[in-house]
């Protein structure tokens, strides 16, 4: 009986692989993307349902150590491992999953109600008290059975899940974080590429709802068969999982209502298995402690930006960036290259999120001062020769979605004119409009800066082009690789930033347009970027919080030695 | 500009600024020079009916702090200061 429906189940879970193979490469096409179809993971996440929990963390592990070491030196990069590795971790995240409906189950008939009450006040009171009081009654009851049973990972798994039931439990993750260590040790983009990747394969393979409700139920029968090969009676109540994964479901998205409604039906059959493990995440990256808010790169430097600790929040999974993380990582950008040898960045001008809006207002204002108004948004620039620069970048953010706009601006010796760049992963901004506006500011610009005769003299700018600026800036017809879902605009625009800074030669010329192209990065670097922006933000409130600290003790010690 | 003409001369220790969303909500405000711009970011949000946190102040481009003062900033009469609403991103399909 168990192996007939492992072999319907061997036919599903293929066509949902492909999919997911293919939606991690860039539309198909390109030679990567062969490849890795080739090496598509099917017949290994078959085998791998067989294993016990100990032997599959076994080979979790095993790959990821030559991923490091093997990965760099394979003709494909690793990439195959990478896969597989993938593969390993979603039949881990499955049995999570499959896990956490029988967590649940227990939790509602016994203990349930009375522990999750206990987390959740205490975590809002967010002293180290709280902290051993969840251990004590929540963890407690898990950790134990977790050691004993044959397999070890089965009831953290389940805990983290419990976890993802609601936000006000981030706190009961917390603990379970400690108690399943192996599992939480793992590198953290590592898991981030994955669930990364899934979400990919998600909506791809949502593309028709039928199908991806399909694979649901499929799925679902397997993981009973194979889970109870393990434990038949936590097994069990396996029917309890699909409503609560419905509710689960409802829960994340709360957040943010916008995405609720984009999420509707299509997404999040799908998408199910990679999210426990990434929300999970959040819970286990914000330590207790932080400063509400902190500024990089310091409250004196004038251009300063604040980042919140609930900003932190958008740059979860499917979240959509805000503005404030957005000028944040703008700006580390720019602090980091500076530090760095980089020189172009020295040679780059970074607009915050904001100013495309002024911009707008700037070049459609109709009044009779609009000389008078352009002085005054110049102001936005102020003690910045944009002229001067190689290249200007200009966030875009309208209509809910952010695009991004590279002014080039060429040495003496080009003639070729400004080459105006709009980088959107998901086309959906008005390239001509955009493009137009910037125009119009560059022409304002130079309208201003041409009354005084001398400014020219030593400009980096050909003569020629100058004379004839305005017929001079072009747009660039170029292609960058696009999203495969709905949230990841933020990242995209980061990244293009990022890479653009690393690879662009001190000035673009038209043959440097090369560069960019479909292929250019693959989606899911841009999107592992959340983790690494995450990363980032939770050491610099770390290190404020240190700093807050000895600026204390400093008062402290002033105090005391004034009575002397 | 609605305003300028109504009003009495704005006594030297003063000036008057205005505070800008967006979506064009504009609100007038006079102040003391030595005074720190908190209060008025805290009236500008009140008037609105929006929690301070939800606005980001840029005075050309520049985010004010909320213990700065005009003086500070240098701000003289008639200038605007930008009330940010964060931005979000994520297009729906």
């Amino acid at each position: 009986m168990k192996k007939k429906e492992v072999d319907v189940d061997s036919s599903q879970k293929k066509e949902f692989e492909i999919d997911w193979a293919s939606a991690m490469n860039e539309d198909g096409d390109g030679k990567v993307e062969l490849e890795i179809v080739s090496h598509s993971p099917p017949p290994q996440t078959e085998s791998y349902k067989s294993l016990t929990d100990r032997v599959l963390d076994e080979k979790i592990e095993r790959s990821k150590a030559n991923l490091i070491t093997l990965g760099p030196n394979l003709p494909d990069n690793g990439e195959r491992i990478r896969l597989n590795l993938a593969s390993l971790e979603e039949e881990k995240l499955r049995r999570a999953k499959e896990g956490a409906a029988n967590a649940k189950y227990i939790h509602s008939t016994s203990s349930g109600p009375n522990v999750f009450a206990q987390g959740n006040t205490a975590s809002k009171q967010g002293n180290s008290d709280s902290k051993e009081v969840r251990r004590s009654t929540f963890a407690a009851v898990f950790s134990k059975p977790k050691t004993e049973i044959l397999s070890p990972k089965a009831f953290s798994k389940e805990l983290e899940d419990l976890g993802c039931g609601s936000r006000k439990q981030k706190a009961d993750r917390k603990t379970v974080t400690r108690s399943s260590n192996e599992w939480r040790m793992l590198p953290v983009i590592d898991k981030a590429e994955h669930s990364e990747k899934k979400f990919y394969s998600g909506v791809k393979g949502s593309k028709g709802n039928q199908i991806s409700k399909e694979s649901y139920g499929k799925r679902k029968a397997k993981e009973s068969s194979s889970y109870s090969l393990l434990d038949e009676d936590d097994n069990e109540p396996i029917g309890h999982e699909t409503p609560r994964e419905w509710s689960w479901e409802e829960v994340p998205s709360s957040s943010s209502r916008r995405r609720k409604k984009s999420d509707g039906t299509v997404i999040y059959l799908d998408e199910e298995e990679p999210q426990p493990s990434t929300v999970a995440e959040q819970a286990d990256e914000l330590p207790e402690g932080l400063p509400e808010d902190i500024c990089y790169p310091s409250s004196d430097d004038p251009n300063f930006v604040q980042v919140c600790l609930k900003d932190l929040e958008c740059l979860a999974p499917r979240e959509f960036l805000t503005s404030p993380v957005m000028n944040f990582y703008i700006r580390f950008l720019q602090q980091q290259h500076v530090s760095s040898s980089n020189q172009i960045s020295a040679n780059c001008h970074f607009f915050n999120t904001y100013f495309y809006k002024k911009l707008n207002e700037a070049v459609t204002y109709k009044g009779d001062d609009k000389d008078a108004f352009f002085v005054k948004f110049r102001r936005w620039w102020k003690g910045v020769d944009l002229f001067r620069k190689a290249y200007i970048f200009i966030p875009i953010h309208e209509d809910l979605h952010w695009s991004l706009v590279i002014v080039c601006i060429p040495d003496k010796e080009d003639e070729s004119g400004l080459t105006i760049l709009h980088l959107d992963s998901l086309g959906l901004h008005s390239r001509r409009s955009i493009v137009e506006n910037v125009k119009r500011f560059l022409k304002d610009e130079w309208n201003y800066l041409k009354q005084d005769d001398d400014y020219s003299l030593d400009l980096p700018i050909s003569e020629k082009i100058w004379r004839n600026f305005p017929r001079r800036i072009s747009e660039a017809d170029i292609q960058v690789p696009q999203q495969k879902n709905d949230f990841d605009c933020g990242p995209f625009v980061l990244f293009f930033t990022e890479r653009f800074i690393e690879e662009a030669p001190q000035r673009l010329k038209r043959k440097d347009l090369r560069m960019f192209d479909k292929q250019w990065f693959r989606p899911d670097e841009a999107s592992a970027l959340r983790i690494k922006i995450r990363n980032t933000l939770i050491d610099l409130f770390r290190v404020s919080n240190q700093k807050d600290c000895q600026n204390d003790q400093a008062d402290l010690t002033c105090i005391e030695a004034k009575p002397i | 500009m609605p305003t300028s003409d109504k009003k009495p001369p704005v006594p030297s220790s003063h000036i008057t600024i205005k505070l800008k969303s967006q979506d064009d909500i504009s609100v007038y405000f006079r102040i003391k020079k030595d005074v720190e711009l908190h209060k008025v970011m805290q009236a500008y949000s009140d008037k609105v009916g929006q929690e301070m946190s939800t606005f980001r102040f840029l005075f050309d481009g520049v985010r004010i702090k909320p213990n700065q003062t005009p003086n500070e900033l240098e701000l003289e009469d008639g200038d605007e200061i930008d009330a940010f609403v964060s931005q979000t991103s994520g297009f729906s399909f």
